[in-house]
C-alpha cells in the first residue's frame, strides 16, 4: 500500500508528460524537414552570393576538411565546370557560432566572405561581420590571411573570423590538391 | 463585458503588468529589446507559450496532484516552449537568428510558471486563455516600450526605419548591456510614478 | 589548454553572464541584499551549474543525438536542473541547514534561473566538449557569483541613499546595475 500511495501523483504526470511528448512528436514531424531545407537554401544563397554563375555545388570528401569546416567543396556553373571553393565554417566568437561561407577561386585565394548567421554584440562584435570587414579579405592566399588585423573592440569576434577563414582556405588547398 | 473579465485584461496590460508591476522576465527583457521587432518577436513567441500552457493546465487542473504540480508545470511550459520553437525554426528563421537562446529560454521565464500556479491552476479555462492574452499583451507592450526607447537611442532606428535626422547620432550604449539596464530602470520607474499618481487620485476621490 | 582558459576567462569576465549576457538577472537583483546571502547562493549555483552541465552534455551525446531527439533537449534538461536543485534542497537542509533557511525560497527557485538553463544550452549551441562544458558551467557560474558579491556590496551602499520616489525599489537597482555593466563592458576590449 505504502508503494501505491507513493505511485499515486506520479500517474498523472506521467499521464500529461506522454501527451506533451505526442503533441512535440506531431509538431517535431511537421518541422523537421523544413528546418533542415531552411539551412540548405541559406547556404545555397550564400554560395550564389558570392559566385552568381554558380549553378550548383558539390562537397567533396570530409576527412580532408580542417577541425572546424563543416562543408567545402567545388562550385559548378551551368556546364559544370569547376568556377571556385567553397568552405563552410562556424568558428566560435564572442557570443557563440559564427557561421560564414568563405567562397574562393581556383587558386585559393578568396573570392569573398558571407556571413551565414551571427549572435555577436550589436554594434561591437557585429562590425566583425560587417560586409566592408569580411572584404578585406579578398583576393587573398593562405599566407596572407594573417596579415588582416584585428578591429578594435571586437577583438575576440574578428579573430575567431580571421582563423575561420584560415581553416577555410587551408581546407581548400587541400581539396584542390587531392584534384576532382 | 463582466466586471471579472474587464479585470483580468486591465491586470494583465497595466495593473499587474509582468515586467512593470510584477518585476517577472527581467532576463528576457534585458537581452532581447535592442530593437522593436525582436522585442515584438519576443512578445508574441512568449504569449503563444502562456496561452497554451494556461489553457492546458486549466483544463487538466482537477487532474494535477498538488504534489507534482511544479513539475507538471514544467512539462507542460517545456513542451510548448520546444513547440514554439521548432515552428519559429520552420517557418521565420530569421526570428530564431535574432532570438537565439532566449527562445528555448521563455522555459525559466517567470512569468509563465507564475500565472500557472496563482490563475490557471485556479481558473476555467476560458478565463485562463483570457489571462494568458492580457498577460502576455503587457509583456509584448513593455517590450515595445522598452526596446523601442533601446533602438531609437542606440541605432537612431524604428523597425528597422531611420527615424532620427542626419545630426543625431546614436548612442550605442543603448543597445549594449548598460542601455538595457537604464532604460528597463527608467520605464520602470515612469510606471511606478503613473501608479502612484493614479493611486493618489483615487485617494483625493474617497476623501471627497 | 589555452581554449580552456579562453573559455573561462570569457566566462567570467567579458562575457560575464549577469552584466553581459544576462542570464540569472532574477536571483541577482532577488538575492544580493546581503554579500553572506550573496554568497551562499553562488555557491550553490556553482554547484548545479557545473553539475548540470555535465550530466545536460551527456545526456544529449549518448542518448539524444543517437536517437534522434535533439529537439527534446529543452524539456530534458530543465528537468535534469529541477531533479538536481531537489536533491541539492535535499542535501542542505539535513547537513547546512543555516544556509538552507537563509536561501529560503531562493534555492527551488535556481530551477528557473536563466542561467543554469542557458548554460547547458550554450554549452551545446558552442559545441562544446565535455570539459570544455564543464569548465564554462563552472566559469559562467564564478562569473555570476562574482557580479553577485560586487553587487551586494553597491546595495549595501544603497540602504543610505534616497533617490526619488519613483525610483525606489527596483529602478535604481537597475541603475545600478547598469552602471556595473558599463565598467564590465570595458573588459570586451582585451586581446588575448
Amino acid at each position: 500500500m505504502q508503494k501505491l500511495k507513493f505511485l499515486k501523483p506520479a500517474l498523472p504526470l506521467t499521464v500529461i508528460s506522454v501527451i506533451i511528448a505526442l503533441i512535440l512528436a506531431f509538431v517535431n514531424s511537421v518541422t523537421a524537414e523544413r528546418i533542415v531545407l531552411n539551412t540548405i537554401i541559406e547556404k545555397e544563397n550564400a554560395i550564389k552570393g558570392i559566385f552568381p554563375e554558380c549553378a550548383s555545388f558539390e562537397s567533396a570528401d570530409s576527412s580532408l576538411f580542417d577541425a572546424s569546416v563543416s562543408d567545402a567543396g567545388w562550385v559548378l556553373d551551368a556546364d559544370g565546370k569547376i568556377i571556385g571553393y567553397y568552405a563552410d565554417i562556424a568558428p566560435i566568437g564572442f557570443k557563440g557560432e559564427i557561421g560564414l561561407i568563405v567562397g574562393t577561386d581556383t587558386e585559393a585565394k578568396v573570392v569573398n566572405v558571407a556571413l551565414l548567421s551571427a549572435s555577436e554584440t550589436p554594434g561591437v562584435g557585429t562590425k566583425a561581420t560587417d560586409k566592408t570587414n569580411l572584404e578585406k579579405y579578398g583576393g587573398l592566399s593562405l599566407g596572407e590571411i594573417d596579415g588582416v588585423d584585428t578591429i578594435t573592440g571586437a577583438t575576440i569576434s574578428s579573430k575567431a573570423v580571421r582563423q575561420g577563414i584560415k581553416s577555410a582556405v587551408n581546407t581548400v588547398e587541400v581539396i584542390l590538391k587531392e584534384g576532382k | 463585458m463582466s466586471k471579472e473579465t474587464k479585470k483580468i485584461i486591465t491586470d494583465g496590460l497595466f495593473d499587474k503588468n509582468p515586467i512593470l508591476v510584477q518585476l517577472l522576465g527581467t532576463c528576457a527583457t534585458l537581452a532581447v529589446t535592442t530593437s522593436v521587432s525582436n522585442g515584438v518577436a519576443m512578445g508574441l513567441s512568449t504569449t503563444a507559450v502562456l496561452v497554451c500552457s494556461n489553457l492546458f493546465i486549466s483544463l487538466l487542473r482537477n487532474f494535477i496532484p498538488k504534489e507534482v504540480r511544479i513539475a507538471s508545470y514544467i512539462v507542460v511550459i517545456s513542451g510548448f516552449v520546444t513547440a514554439v520553437e521548432l515552428l519559429i525554426k520552420a517557418f521565420l528563421p530569421e526570428i530564431n537568428k535574432s532570438l537565439g537562446v532566449f527562445i528555448p529560454l521563455i522555459v525559466v521565464n517567470c512569468i509563465i510558471l507564475s500565472r500557472a500556479e496563482s490563475f490557471a491552476s485556479k481558473n476555467k479555462p476560458a478565463l485562463a486563455v483570457l489571462d494568458g492574452l492580457s498577460m502576455g499583451a503587457g509583456f509584448t507592450l513593455a517590450l515595445v516600450v522598452v526596446s523601442a526607447i533601446r533602438e531609437v537611442l542606440g541605432s537612431g532606428t524604428l523597425m528597422g526605419y531611420k527615424v532620427t535626422p542626419e545630426s543625431f547620432e546614436p548612442s550605442l550604449m543603448f543597445v549594449m548591456s548598460a542601455g538595457a539596464f537604464f532604460t528597463l530602470a527608467l520605464v520602470i520607474a515612469g510606471m511606478n510614478k503613473i501608479l502612484s499618481v493614479i493611486k493618489k487620485r483615487a485617494e483625493k476621490k474617497e476623501v471627497e | 589548454m589555452k581554449e580552456i582558459l579562453l573559455i573561462a576567462f570569457a566566462a567570467i569576465i567579458t562575457e560575464n553572464f549577469i552584466f553581459s549576457r544576462f542570464l540569472g538577472i532574477c536571483p541577482f537583483l532577488g538575492v544580493s541584499e546581503k554579500p553572506s546571502t550573496a554568497a551562499g547562493m553562488g555557491f550553490a549555483v556553482m554547484f548545479v551549474m557545473t553539475i548540470s552541465s555535465a550530466l545536460t552534455w551527456l545526456v544529449y551525446k549518448f542518448i539524444l543525438v543517437p536517437s534522434g531527439l535533439e529537439y527534446i533537449k529543452t524539456i530534458a534538461f530543465i528537468l535534469i536542473i529541477a531533479a538536481l536543485v531537489q536533491i541539492i534542497e535535499m542535501f542542505l537542509k539535513k547537513f547546512v541547514p543555516s544556509l538552507y533557511q537563509a536561501l529560503g525560497i531562493y534555492l527551488p527557485l535556481i530551477t528557473t534561473n536563466c542561467a543554469v538553463l542557458g548554460a547547458a544550452l550554450l554549452n551545446i549551441q558552442n559545441g562544446f566538449s565535455f570539459v570544455e562544458s564543464v569548465v564554462f558551467g563552472l566559469s559562467a557560474a564564478i562569473g555570476f557569483t562574482v557580479a553577485l558579491l560586487v553587487f551586494a556590496g553597491v546595495r549595501e551602499r544603497l540602504r543610505f541613499s534616497n533617490p526619488p520616489e519613483a525610483f525606489k525599489g527596483l529602478p535604481i537597482l537597475l541603475v545600478s546595475a547598469g552602471l556595473i555593466a558599463m565598467a564590465f563592458s570595458g573588459f570586451s576590449g582585451i586581446s588575448l
